[in-house]
């Protein structure tokens, strides 16, 4: 049985050893039991003094009470796997698996400052409501904005926050959620649609090994024998507007390029594969206006 | 002679049984009356729930396998769904028609062998990915050559089912189906022809496990069968059989391309009981049905599927089918 509140924390690899999981596992959940805490204390560093990405994923997936969302922990794999390989070395990354609101409210806290990163990546997924409610595995619902809004989340001004969930961008319509975060958001659905899970190693209902040769290969190389195909549907997109950039994305001109290419790509499976498994993916940029960094109370 | 003998003589009891009525025993029978009652008493050499070919059965278990194959496919998603239900999170419905022959060879003395034409259409709307509501009806054509007096009878037959069923968490769904029948009897024989008539009540309720993994699909179903079938004829009394009986259906489905999918079945039949003893037939209490199935997908919408089954280990029936249909989703 696994431990409901787990985290993943390494540096410059994607599956770190099982001792440093169980030690950082340990520390985050006694922090997450202490509600308010900083996780970023157990956040481990690069060997390079400073790195330029800092991924940081929030993911709800062991569900008793509901259909369990392995697909959307394999998605943060995927993302951590893509950063690893744009900016080898230069990437801290730390997944928080099935946390408690709790934690969930130290997790946000504790994310980084344009001081301790030059690029902050926020991957959070679990079940929620057309009313932006997070189903936590624990079987509590809360409204995610309120939980943001409480949380002081630490400004960064390169940051974008990837709601991979159904009715992803229902957050939109609580004012709460945007002044919480002043960050760039990808949402793996509109505020009136589900999103899916794909799967690749079965042919149906669509054929992803035929039709997207080049992720599928990069899946297969970087997710291992034990994975078991299954990917949310912006996980797909993720790796699949990965596999056909033509570059790294260096500057925040690049991302938005990246992420608008996002938003191509659910189109297009929409268009060509699917259309019921496929979800609208939307990029909102970051507001052209100066964007206030706002550090983090003591 | 000795052989015409024992026929008059089970249709003698048999016109007593159906009749139930106390002494005085009935004067001797003129043949036209034997042959009456040989007839109606014939259309249930074992109730008909204990027929390798029964139309309201092959109806229920149908929807049925059809629903829980509905309710796997669903896949996840990331939500928590709640009423009312966001406008793109519609329902999915789907219409479908089918074909399907039967040829049943009856080994028995008295049996009778039969071919049946069917074809049924149906259509389901599956809520909120996990509750499906479907309505269907088949009508089949039965001929049937009776080894008794050397008559047969055509039956024309109706049936309407309506099916429920619910899936939860990935792998279980539970649901019922259920319908009503209406069978009319020709018979003709040495002593004229007979109308007749049967009303068939049907309850199933079924459970179903699913797991998939990679292009590999299973499934177990087990379903219950309950069946109330009444005949009645002019000048004979009605005849009631009441049968129950369990099901465990074992699927793999196998998808060899994004179109193209493969499926073998085994499905063990048991009767539990059902009283189908009006001519003093032996019954068959279990048999294994083995079947395959391809169904090809022309669009996300068009499926067409071609399949066959055999009746294998049933002591006295052997019913062969071949069937096909197509499916429109939207």
């Amino acid at each position: 049985m696994s431990n409901p509140c787990r985290a993943l924390c390494a540096e410059r690899q994607i599956f770190p050893g099982v001792t440093h999981r169980l030690l950082v596992a340990g520390l985050l959940f006694v922090l997450s039991s202490t509600d308010g805490s900083d996780a970023s204390e157990v956040r481990s560093r690069s060997a390079v003094s400073r790195p330029a990405v800092d991924f940081h994923g929030f993911v709800n997936w062991d569900f008793r009470h509901r259909r369990k969302l392995k697909g959307w922990m394999a998605t943060a794999r995927v993302i951590q796997g893509t950063l690893d390989q744009w900016y080898p070395g230069r990437l801290a990354h730390t997944v928080m698996e099935n946390g408690t609101s709790a934690a969930l409210h130290g997790f946000l806290h504790s994310l980084p400052t344009r001081a301790e990163s030059e690029l902050s990546v926020v991957y959070l997924a679990s079940h929620q409501s057309p009313e932006g409610k997070w189903d936590f595995v624990q079987r509590k619902l809360e409204p995610l904005s309120t939980i943001a809004g409480d949380s002081n989340i630490p400004g960064h001004p390169v940051r974008m926050v990837i709601v991979d969930a159904c009715y992803a961008a229902a957050f939109r319509r609580d004012p709460v959620w945007d002044s919480a975060w002043q960050s760039s958001f990808l949402f793996a659905a509109d505020a009136d649609e589900e999103t899916q899970e794909l799967n690749f190693r079965s042919p149906q209902p669509v054929d992803l090994g035929r039709r997207y040769p080049a992720a599928t290969a990069w899946l297969n190389q970087h997710m291992g024998k034990g994975w078991d195909g299954k990917l949310s549907f912006l996980g797909f997109v993720w790796v699949q507007t990965f596999v056909t950039s033509k570059g790294v994305p260096v500057s925040q001109d690049g991302w938005r390029e990246f992420l608008r290419r996002c938003e191509q790509t659910a189109r297009e499976f929409r268009q060509n594969a699917d259309r019921r498994l496929a979800s609208s993916v939307t990029f909102v940029a970051l507001p052209t206006r100066g964007v206030p960094v706002r550090e983090r109370r003591k | 002679m000795k052989t015409q003998n024992l026929i008059i003589g089970i249709l003698t009891a048999s016109i007593s049984t159906a009749r139930a009525s106390p002494p005085p025993p009935p004067p001797a029978p003129s043949l036209a009356t034997l042959f009456r009652a040989a007839a109606v008493t014939s259309l249930h050499p074992d109730a008909p729930g204990a027929r390798t070919d029964n139309p309201a059965d092959r109806l229920n278990s149908g929807a049925a396998l059809n629903a829980v194959d509905q309710l796997t496919a669903v896949p996840t998603s990331a939500g928590v769904r709640s009423a009312p239900l966001p406008p793109k999170q519609g329902p999915l419905f789907s219409l479908s028609g089918e074909y399907n022959y039967l040829n049943t060879n009856d080994s028995r003395f008295l049996g009778s062998d039969s071919q049946t034409h069917s074809m049924s259409i149906g259509g389901t709307g599956l809520f909120n990915g996990d509750f499906l509501v479907g309505l269907n009806y088949s009508y089949s054509r039965t001929d049937s050559a009776m080894n008794i007096l050397g008559s047969y009878n055509n039956a024309d037959q109706n049936f309407i089912s309506l099916i429920v069923a619910k899936s939860f968490m990935q792998f279980l769904s539970i649901g019922f189906a259920g319908g009503y029948g209406h069978t009319d009897y020709t018979i003709v024989g040495p002593g004229g022809r007979l109308p007749a008539n049967m009303d068939t009540w049907t309850v199933s309720p079924f459970i179903a496990a699913s797991y998939q993994t990679g292009r590999l699909n299973t499934s177990l179903t087990a379903m219950y069968h309950y069946e109330n079938d009444r005949t009645t004829a002019p000048g004979i009394a009605a005849i009631t059989d009441d049968s129950n009986k369990i099901s465990l259906t074992l699927r793999a489905s196998y998808a060899a391309t994004e179109r193209l999918k493969i499926q073998g079945s085994v499905k063990f039949t048991e009767i539990l009981s059902g009283s189908g003893q009006s001519v003093g037939l032996p019954v068959a209490r279990a048999w294994a049905t083995f079947g395959t199935k391809v169904s090809y997908s022309f669009s996300k919408a068009l499926e067409v599927y071609a399949g066959y089954s055999y009746d294998a280990f049933n002591q006295f029936l052997d019913t062969h089918t071949v069937n096909g249909g197509l499916r429109y989703s939207f």
